[in-house]
């Protein structure tokens, strides 16, 4: 659906996207994830014809953005960061003008706008001046403007910021449904949002793909291993030398802390992600005489895999670029091939 | 392009501007029209339509007009809506020019029907006067495209406005600045030399381009020294020949006069299309930068 080849876009001196290529298959759910100035926005407006690129291709339905602007533009429906509304306009009347600029046909107009409304919910408040709504219904209005006349791609520019906790559920709700018949690419850096919603995760940090992959393949992939908490009432040299005689653990930190005016040792253990060494160790805590207070799995959630592959990324830019190289060959190819 | 048309138009309507400028045009022209025309007893509408008086605030209503068309759309940025459609920027400059040379057309068509109260009074020369306001409107068109320019150029309304209104004024005062210049040959060849230099600068200073700079400066330099050389007699007033062809409201003066020149006609079109284009590529350069 959307073939981004090598995509570079240069502000002077500065990348904001750098040689970032991705493919994206129909009737999915992709999300951007990405910290803040990672070049997610940037993408988004490259990929709509809103700026053009410095250097790199972008296909959408098989048609050149710089050279078929025209053609590839039909395919997408867009909502920017910034909903871009007229404020002396209802949202009827907004929509209208939308439809006309789409070229929808005179006929469907009627039907598709109303559409659009119902999809929405925004018939309340469809003969109010746009000025006097509130934000998450300006925000639902540029969404109304986005999937009129049912584009093949809609794209979202973080379309759930500045929304109540209730009408974030409703737009997820709504993006799932859409993704049934349309391709979706969301952005957003609230990581339960990605992973609530998309099918697959396009990581980008500094301007350059770190990742693509589903949500639940990158928590695996990216730890290798799972981790387990443990808190033994003992002495920390005491539970390390029991938990070194368990088979299978990779590697074993400990440090002493106080819990409840005692003395404790918190351990941290890895072990292989297919095998599950919690019996073991507390059979060898029991015989080493290390009441074990507590013990739970830490699980890898999509913030541990977006804060690991960007991390550092700041203060070293070329030897995580490297870093990242490797991320992108291990996991895409596979994806490339499929 | 309908589209883009039809909710300029809307918005001209729906809010106070369109009526504004419209009342206020009408106004100001009404004035110096009863001024001249009735209580002075001129039959020749064309004197009051280009009368400083009426002049000066056309000046000052032309930026009020287009000051919002580009620059509120990069503001609001609801131009992400208008260039991620599948309408090309071209079309939509087009319709928005053309949506304001609308609204301007409106009162210059109440303006028409002037002479016909004055035939009340007496005999009125009606080609005279018609051509008269056929000048007026082409100039406004010309000044509308000017403004247009600028607003694509930044995002600020009250910039824009100020800008427009400058070049506007500048263009005005263009004869009475070109009577302080002297006249002589060696005088154009300093200025042209001087303004050589500036536009290699320029060049330079707009693209960060060394040798594009000095090349494009050098080729002026040596294409003025060479003119001079060879046909000195041409830079005789040669500055004020240069600077007169920037004075869109000297073009008037034929159609005041009642002269359909073609060349005027062809001025001000060139002036239009010269000034969208601009606003077009102004808007296509943002893309890229």
């Amino acid at each position: 659906m959307i073939e981004v080849k090598h995509l570079t876009k240069k502000y002077g001196d500065h990348y904001a996207v750098r040689d970032l290529s991705f493919h994206v298959e129909e009737g999915k759910i992709y999300g951007f994830l990405g910290p803040n100035g990672a070049g997610k926005s940037t993408t988004m407006n490259m990929i709509t014809g809103y700026i053009s690129p410095t250097e790199g291709q972008i296909l959408v339905d098989g048609h050149d953005v710089t050279e078929e602007p025209e053609e590839a533009k039909k395919c997408i429906g867009y909502l920017p960061e910034i909903p871009p509304l007229y404020m002396d306009m209802t949202p009827m009347e907004y929509l209208e003008f939308a439809a006309d600029l789409k070229k929808i046909p005179k006929k469907e107009k009627e039907k598709q706008i109303m559409d659009a409304i119902e999809r929405t919910k925004i018939k309340d408040v469809k003969d109010r001046l746009i000025r006097n709504l509130s934000k998450g219904y300006k925000q639902r209005v540029g969404f109304a403007q986005a999937i009129l006349g049912y584009p093949k791609i809609i794209i979202l520019d973080e379309p759930t910021v500045g929304l109540d906790p209730k009408q974030i559920i409703e737009m997820r709700e709504l993006i799932r449904s859409l993704g049934k018949q349309h391709t979706v690419v969301l952005s957003s850096h609230i990581m339960q949002e990605i992973s609530a919603v998309c099918d697959e995760v396009l990581i980008i940090a500094h301007g350059q793909l770190v990742a693509l992959d589903t949500p639940e393949n990158l928590s695996k992939h990216v730890s290798g291993s799972s981790s387990i908490e443990l808190i033994c009432k003992a002495e920390d040299y005491k539970v390390r030398a029991a938990l070194n005689k368990v088979k299978g653990i990779l590697k074993v930190q400990t440090e002493t802390i106080e819990e409840d005016g005692i003395a404790c040792c918190r351990a941290e253990v890895l072990a292989p992600m297919d095998e599950d060494v919690r019996e073991q160790i507390f059979y060898a805590c029991a015989n080493a005489k290390c009441p074990i207070i507590s013990m739970k799995p830490t699980i890898t959630t999509l913030e541990d895999v977006f804060l690991k592959v960007t991390e550092g990324k700041t203060t070293d830019n070329r030897g995580l670029r490297d870093h990242s190289k490797v991320h992108v060959d291990g996991q895409l190819k596979p994806r490339e091939r499929r | 392009m309908l589209a883009v048309y039809k909710k300029e138009m809307r918005s001209y309507f729906s809010s106070v501007i369109g009526y504004a400028f419209m009342a206020f045009l009408l106004l100001v022209i009404g004035i110096i029209f009863s001024w001249i025309n009735i209580r002075n007893k001129s039959p020749y509408i064309g004197y009051a339509l280009s009368n400083t008086n009426v002049m000066v605030p056309f000046m000052v209503l032309i930026p009020v007009i287009t000051m919002r068309i580009l620059a509120e759309e990069s503001k609001q940025r609801t131009d992400q809506l208008l260039y991620t459609s599948p309408v090309t920027v071209a079309q939509i400059v087009i319709a928005k020019y053309l949506a304001v040379a609308s609204l301007f057309t409106i009162p210059m068509l109440v303006v028409c029907l002037y002479p016909t109260v004055l035939a009340s009074y007496g005999t009125v020369p009606y080609a005279m006067s018609y051509s008269a306001i056929l000048g007026f409107w082409l100039l406004g068109l010309a000044y509308l495209a000017i403004g247009v320019f600028v607003s694509a150029t930044t995002e600020n309304q009250i910039i824009a406005a100020v800008v427009t209104f400058a070049l506007l004024l500048l263009s005005f005062l263009m004869t009475s600045i070109n009577q302080l210049i002297p006249a002589g040959k060696e005088t154009s060849l300093v200025i042209f030399i001087v303004l050589s230099l500036i536009l290699g600068a320029v060049y330079y200073i707009l693209t960060r381009h060394l040798l594009g700079g000095v090349v494009c400066g050098g080729l002026l330099l040596g294409a003025t020294i060479v003119t001079y050389l060879v046909k000195s007699s041409l830079f005789k007033n040669g500055i004020q020949k240069v600077l007169s062809s920037f004075s869109l409201y000297d073009r008037m003066e034929d159609f005041t006069n009642g002269i359909l020149d073609l060349s005027a006609i062809v001025y001000y079109l060139t002036v239009v299309v010269f000034f969208l284009i601009l606003a077009i590529q102004v808007i296509e350069k943002k893309k890229v930068s």
